[in-house]
């Protein structure tokens, strides 16, 4: 028996968009991004909660930008998918893909 | 875009109260955001969601040690005792630290900080041992910071609630210890108790909480790129600390032994009374079995969890493991038991228990051999003549240990000799089971380990009924020994064996103990005679009464003996009852009149007593008269006068008792109108509350109110 941490919903979710965003994956798209796709309002802190733990798992990796006015001052923080995080959504993609050619084709009803 | 700004008490929250750092980044979004059309409520609904967020992931990833300094600050008020206990006893050693005036206070602040902090650090060196390897897991500069302002912290921690306290509940943080068992001040639910857990639980909260382990971050990073590929590794993996799988499983059952043995030792105990019913003790041992397995479990547990998380695969799954070592863990309270007695058959059924684990453990557990090894074999099939036998050890270290478990078994040493014949048990059992090729279904294994720890339960519950039975019997035999032995009854000591006395009484003693004086040899009438009571409400001469009452020994909260009371005959002035916990005994002596006495009919009570007490420290007497007769039984108390032969500047050593007279004045009007009981309270000082005092009460004096 062996025992392992796999990706949680909605981290793979926040690794797809980075990775979709390439260059230009921060906060601010990034929770758009994921709105768009959930339909649904995103906590920016949670983003950034997920994001932390990608990083401290060595998933992603993050760089600051330059500060600009329109911030307040703040620099946007750059998030880009490490090797590890790539062949993580990977090998995520597989094993659910492979379980989802398991799921039974759904019996229509009887008349 | 637009140039809208934040709400401010958002922002300020959003600058102060969120964790991590990525508050700039964050703080740049959110105003992206606000500019871009968002609305303040949104701003500030993502400020609290982010407050939220931060601290849960924060205290989450804390848990652990959370948990540890509210189990650790628990043990506060049991500490306290224990340092009250240590700082009041005078001692050869206060010699090296106690100063003069004017530093005496210095010297004093200086130990009782001295001794805090070796409550912390000692704290704080479980945490980290419980990750094993902690100069791995940890890093050596956390390590030193959290053991270097411990002592600030706790000074800072204390003042602070010592001043919240006082301000808000005067006078403070006060615990009456009295009231209070050794588990129970651990359990102690007071906001008293409370308030002097805290300054513990800030400091090593404080102290601890840079000091993470490595391995909850970056581990992906220490892995091999194979390590997290499920499917095609089936082979079991050494920790990151390069330990193997058996080393694992070994360090496993280990800690669940350790955990179940120090439950066992805290929570098994004998029942008080002395004469129990069998169900009561067969549910005794039902739950102290299930306490055995539990904690073993619970042990195994912490630590399985950080071999997993460090990378570990260890070969089977954790419910199995629990369920095969079980096994031998439901015997660990019959082990306590029967080793707090001093009865061989404890080291005979940790031999049992450990050769049941071994053989539980091996025919599940698959044979785990190291690769380079089965390479070198394979090879060596082909150059056979070449290949040189394993030494094998086990032999040596099976007849070794029964050897040293026969001479520590004369020796009285039960103890070491279970921890030997258990040692060699589980060896020869381990060998002499045939190990599976391949590993067990887990779920036909489950089953199977849960059928035979439900079979091995039974003579478990079965093995502790029986220790806890000559547990009481055993207990009852020393109490009868005591007795004796105090009264110089050689007749009755010859019976007993006196070197089994302080083990036993340590572990156990009686809940109260009443203590008649000895009858007159040559009184043939069994009745105590009491003294000739006048029936006129005032005296015309003194009044003489011999004490023939009770001497009442017992622990609060209880005001008098409770109804499982050791009565037996004797002196004060022969015997030595002693607490054999860190509660004060209190010691009375009860004078019974025969009929009741107006409390106009004198004005002062002499009471002489013996002493024969050489013990440190001084001893008061306190006067109580008491009418049992009438509704609600009121009592008067007529204050306390010390014992001048106890006092410090007046003390010698008594080769015989001191007769004293002490004196009570009885006020002229009092709710009390008669009395029928006078009371005598033995007042100790605090260094001295654990033990009874050698004073006997002889005789009591009445004095007619107009003689003075």
């Amino acid at each position: 028996m062996t025992e392992r941490g796999y990706l949680g919903e909605f981290e793979l979710m926040i690794l797809l968009a980075v990775i979709h965003l390439g260059d230009e994956a921060y906060g601010v798209p990034i929770s758009r991004e994921l709105e768009k796709h959930r339909g649904r309002d995103v906590s920016v802190g949670s983003v950034y909660a997920a994001l932390e733990r990608l990083e401290g798992k060595g998933l992603v990796e993050s760089s600051l930008g330059e500060p600009t006015p329109e911030r307040g001052g703040k620099a946007k923080r750059y998030f880009r998918v490490t090797k590890e995080g790539l062949r993580q959504v990977h090998e995520t993609r597989r094993v659910l893909s492979k379980l989802w050619r398991t799921l039974p084709e759904p019996q229509g009803e009887r008349s | 875009m637009n140039s809208a700004e934040p709400p401010r008490l958002a922002r300020w929250m959003l600058e102060h109260f969120v964790p991590g750092d990525s508050i700039d980044a964050l703080a740049g979004d959110l105003l992206e955001e606000l500019r871009d059309g968002r609305s303040a409520d949104w701003y500030s609904r993502q400020v609290a969601s982010a407050i939220a967020i931060g601290w849960i992931r924060v205290l989450g990833a804390r848990g652990m040690l959370i948990l540890f300094a509210v189990l650790w600050s628990l043990l506060a008020p049991a500490w306290t005792v224990i340092l009250d206990h240590l700082v009041s006893r005078p001692n050869p050693a206060e010699e090296f630290w106690r100063m003069d005036a004017p530093f005496s206070g210095l010297s004093s602040f200086g130990l009782w900080l001295g001794l805090n902090v070796v409550f912390l650090w000692l704290g704080m060196l479980v945490y980290f041992a419980s990750y094993a390897s902690f100069a791995k897991a940890f890093a050596r500069h956390e390590i030193v910071r959290a053991f270097l302002i411990a002592a600030p912290v706790f000074l800072l921690a204390y003042f602070g609630t010592f001043v919240a306290m006082n301000l808000l509940m005067y006078p403070g943080p006060m615990i009456a210890r009295r009231t209070m068992t050794p588990l129970g001040e651990f359990f102690d639910p007071r906001i008293g108790a409370f308030a002097l857990r805290l300054p513990y639980f800030a400091t090593l909260l404080f102290a601890l909480w840079e000091a993470r382990p490595r391995f909850e971050f970056g581990l992906r990073d220490a892995l091999p790129a194979n390590a997290v590929d499920l499917e095609s590794s089936t082979m079991f993996r050494s920790d990151q600390d390069g330990r193997t799988p058996a080393t694992l499983l070994r360090f496993l059952v280990l800690a669940g032994l350790v955990n179940a043995l120090i439950v066992a030792v805290l929570l098994c105990r004998l029942p008080e009374t002395h004469t129990p019913t069998l169900g009561n003790m067969l549910l005794r041992a039902a739950i102290y079995v299930a306490l055995g397995a539990l904690a073993g479990t619970a042990g195994a547990w912490i630590y399985w969890r950080r071999a997993v998380s460090s990378g570990a695969r260890l070969p089977v799954p954790f419910r199995l493991f629990a369920l095969l070592c079980a096994a031998g863990w439901v015997w660990v309270p019959a082990i306590v038991l029967l080793a707090a007695q001093e009865a061989p058959a404890a080291a005979f059924v940790a031999a049992l228990a450990s050769g049941l684990l071994a053989v539980g453990l091996r025919r599940a557990i698959p044979l785990l051999t190291d690769p380079s090894e089965e390479d070198a074999e394979s090879r060596e099939l082909f150059a056979a003549t070449l290949r040189r036998p394993r030494r094998e050890l086990q032999g040596y270290v099976i007849a070794g240990c029964i050897y040293l478990a026969g001479f520590a078994l004369n020796d009285r040493e039960h103890l070491a000799a279970s921890g030997l014949l258990a040692l060699s048990a589980f060896l020869f059992a381990w060998q002499l089971t045939q190990a599976p090729h391949r590993a067990v279904s887990a779920r036909f294994g489950n089953t199977r380990a849960s059928l035979r720890l439900a079979r091995i339960a039974i003579p478990a519950v079965l093995v502790t009924l029986w220790a806890l039975f000559d547990g009481v019997s055993h207990r009852d035999r020393l109490g009868e020994g005591n007795t004796a032995s105090a009264h110089g009854n050689a007749a009755a000591t010859s019976d007993t064996k006196p070197t089994y006395f302080n083990a036993a009484m340590a572990l156990d003693g009686y809940e109260s103990i009443v203590l008649w004086p000895e009858p007159p040899k040559k009184e043939i009438v069994a009745p105590v005679q009491l003294t000739p009571q006048p029936q006129d409400p005032h005296l015309t001469k003194p009044l003489v009464l011999r004490f023939n009452g009770a001497y009442w020994y017992f622990q609060p909260p209880s005001k008098h003996p409770g109804p499982h009371a050791h009565i037996t005959h004797g002196s004060p002035l022969a015997v030595d009852i002693h607490s054999t916990s860190y509660i004060p005994l209190t010691m009375e002596a009860h004078q019974s009149l025969a009929r009741p006495l107006h409390l106009n009919c004198c004005g002062a009570i002499e009471v002489e007593i013996e002493n024969r007490d050489n013990r440190p420290g001084a001893l008061s007497l306190a006067m109580v008269l008491a009418d049992n007769a009438a509704p609600g039984k009121p009592s008067l108390y007529l204050g306390v006068q010390p014992i001048a032969s106890s006092q410090s500047d007046r003390f010698q050593i008594k080769r015989a008792p001191v007769t004293e007279t002490l004196r009570f004045v009885l006020p002229a009007h009092a709710p009390l109108k008669q009395f029928d009981e006078i009371t005598v309270v033995v007042i100790p000082d605090p260094v001295r509350m654990d033990m009874g005092a050698r004073i006997a009460v002889s005789q009591f004096e009445l004095e007619p109110r107009s003689s003075f």
